[in-house]
């Protein structure tokens, strides 16, 4: 029996370069940049009209999310017979419905979550979506932002609510019934090859070495980002003002932020950093000068 | 004779139903007086229809029937080889639950009718008629809406039905009112605040078309739009691109194209549906139609479909 993966994680946190590494998995180190929702199966509008059955642009916010539920455990039916985990890459948090049930609800898949320390996802989601740094340390606290609100146009995505950098990592690693393993994007820049084989492992797949190996050489950052100048990367959104594959790096946020921006992101999530591992650099910014 | 209080003309059929519903062209009053091809009564839907053979979130289906639930909105039963359905009010507005009952609802009724269904819409011109089919976003709307501004009389939005007529298949003539988004609305120079929304809090909108047709259309070609996202270098925008597909590849893609097919399947048709899609591939041209994202490209799309349309009609 096949499970649902839920490729779950903040925006900018490493969910890109998962794929890319499961899909090159796949397909034994080849994958085509531009479609890497054919080698792993994404979650989008159209999925969950099928899911649905009725077209999702008829319905409410509200009723979208109530009815996420069901189309979750649909899927978890619909994929049981194949032989490999369907992943389903997810950027929303996995939030309560009025009814204390749960978006990616027990019993229908499991969690690999993707983490980055929240300072370098503040460095990174702000060119990304093109606001100030203030801006996006805002965002990152913000329990009520939803990525992708319903327009006056057809937008192809869900509306995504994201809530709280921290929020995010709760509504998560705190699911019932959702067994969750965490993957952190600096321990996937130290050690991609062990940290991938891991999240393997919690997939139910036995990994070989030498797949794990060209799968990790052919996602590497400095390939995806040459793809990405060469082929281009259709899952950058038109408003990025900055590639999809930026930096690619661990600590940049030491030169994006400020001494007072750093204070104000380990003081929004302080403890949730602590609970990832992040107290080195909880400590680092506890001792800036300035 | 119906002693329903509402009479209708659509794809064809007499539909008498207890509810206003706008949408549709009122049936005259010859028509009228016979007997309905299709009821929309209220009445109190079953909980279960039991044990069905294909079933998504919102519905289930079993060949005879098929039952739709949409919390806080409406229950739809559909049944009597799609010559009845049942609707049961549970909280929407009068103008939610025909939300529903045009989109998956009325779908199912012209599949359990054995109808072909294609998702996509139909416009009638001086060539004979074409259907633009396509997924959700490739586009389709707002090219009939633009299909429609340059006086293309309208014969269907989201579900074209095509039969076969004695000369060849054909496109039943639906109902004129269109679904845009408001984008297109605003492209058709129309205030988008000047239409009724589809459903309170969204901003799509019901719009009807400038001129619609009320007689069937000989079918002479089916456009296949697909969006693709352009990953060509700013200010290089490239070219809509058109491609008549094989007898295999047009197979598949009416297939795929098929109003939810899953419905299909589990009314028990999927064999029928088959030899259907076997037969209008090999009846008419299916041209794929690839128009770069996010460039504007409604009008280079209009001029293909309509350059595709002459040259079908020229043979």
């Amino acid at each position: 029996m096949a499970e649902v993966v839920w490729l779950a994680s903040y925006p900018k946190s490493g969910n890109t370069w998962t794929r890319a590494l499961l899909a090159g998995y796949v397909g034994e180190g080849a994958f085509d940049l531009n479609a890497l929702g054919k080698g792993v199966q994404i979650t989008g509008l159209r999925s969950l009209d099928d899911l649905l059955g009725v077209d999702p642009s008829l319905l409410l916010e509200h009723e979208i999310l109530a009815l996420r539920p069901a189309a979750s455990r649909l899927l978890a039916r619909d994929v049981a017979a194949r032989d490999l985990p369907t992943f389903g890459k997810v950027h929303s948090a996995n939030v309560e419905t009025a009814d204390g049930d749960r978006v990616y609800p027990a019993g229908a898949g499991r969690a690999l979550y993707v983490v980055r320390n929240p300072l370098d996802v503040a460095a990174s989601t702000a060119p990304f979506f093109g606001w100030t740094v203030d801006r996006a340390i805002e965002v990152l606290a913000d329990e009520a932002h939803v990525l992708n609100r319903l327009r006056g146009r057809f937008l192809g995505v869900l509306p995504e609510p994201l809530r709280s950098w921290s929020g995010h990592v709760r509504s998560w690693l705190d699911a019932p019934g959702v067994p969750a393993h965490v993957v952190r994007y600096e321990d996937l820049l130290a050690d991609t090859a062990g940290t991938f084989a891991a999240a393997l492992r919690f997939c139910g797949v036995a990994p070989d070495p030498g797949r794990v190996r060209r799968s990790v050489e052919a996602a590497r950052f400095e390939r995806l980002r040459a793809r990405e100048a060469a082929e281009g990367f259709r899952e950058r959104p038109d408003f990025a003002a900055a590639p999809f594959f930026r930096r690619g790096t661990a600590g940049s946020w030491r030169d994006e932020l400020t001494p007072a921006q750093a204070r104000r992101v380990v003081a929004d999530h302080r403890a949730t950093m602590e609970r990832l591992g992040y107290g080195d650099l909880v400590a680092e910014v506890d001792s800036l000068a300035g | 004779m119906s002693d329903a209080p509402h009479h209708y003309v659509a794809y064809g059929l007499h539909v008498a139903s207890d509810w206003a519903l706008p949408e549709l062209t009122e049936a005259p009053p010859a028509v009228a007086a016979t007997a309905p091809d299709l009821r929309v009564v209220r009445g109190t839907v079953p909980d279960s229809i039991g044990e069905p053979r294909e079933q998504r979130v919102t519905w289930a289906a079993r060949p005879g029937a098929w039952r739709h639930e949409i919390p806080g909105v409406a229950r739809y039963l559909v049944h009597d080889d799609g010559r009845e359905v049942v609707v049961e009010p549970t909280g929407g507005t009068d103008a939610d639950v025909r939300a529903f009952l045009f989109g998956s609802t009325l779908g199912a009724v012209l599949h359990q009718r054995q109808l072909f269904v294609l998702h996509g819409c139909a416009v009638a011109t001086a060539h004979g008629a074409v259907a633009v089919a396509g997924v959700s976003g490739a586009g389709k709307s707002t090219t009939l809406a633009e299909l429609a501004r340059r006086g293309h009389p309208v014969l269907s939005d989201d579900k074209t039905v095509v039969r076969f007529g004695e000369a060849g298949p054909e496109v039943l003539s639906g109902y004129p009112t269109l679904r845009l988004w408001e984008d297109a609305v605003v492209r058709l120079g129309e205030a988008p605040d000047d239409l009724a929304p589809l459903r309170e809090g969204r901003r799509k909108f019901l719009y009807r078309a400038p001129a619609f047709r009320e007689e069937p259309a000989p079918l002479r070609l089916v456009v296949v739009l697909n969006a693709y996202r352009s990953i060509a270098a700013d200010g290089d925008v490239p070219a809509v691109r058109a491609e008549r597909l094989g007898a295999h590849d047009a197979v598949q893609a009416l297939l795929l194209q098929t109003y939810r097919r899953r419905i299909v399947d589990g009314s028990g048709l999927r064999a029928e549906h088959f030899a259907w899609t076997a037969r209008l591939a090999g009846s008419v041209p299916i041209v794929q139609l690839d128009r770069p994202t996010p460039a504007e490209t409604v009008g280079a799309v209009a001029d293909a479909v309509e350059r595709q349309l002459a040259a079908a009609a020229e043979g």
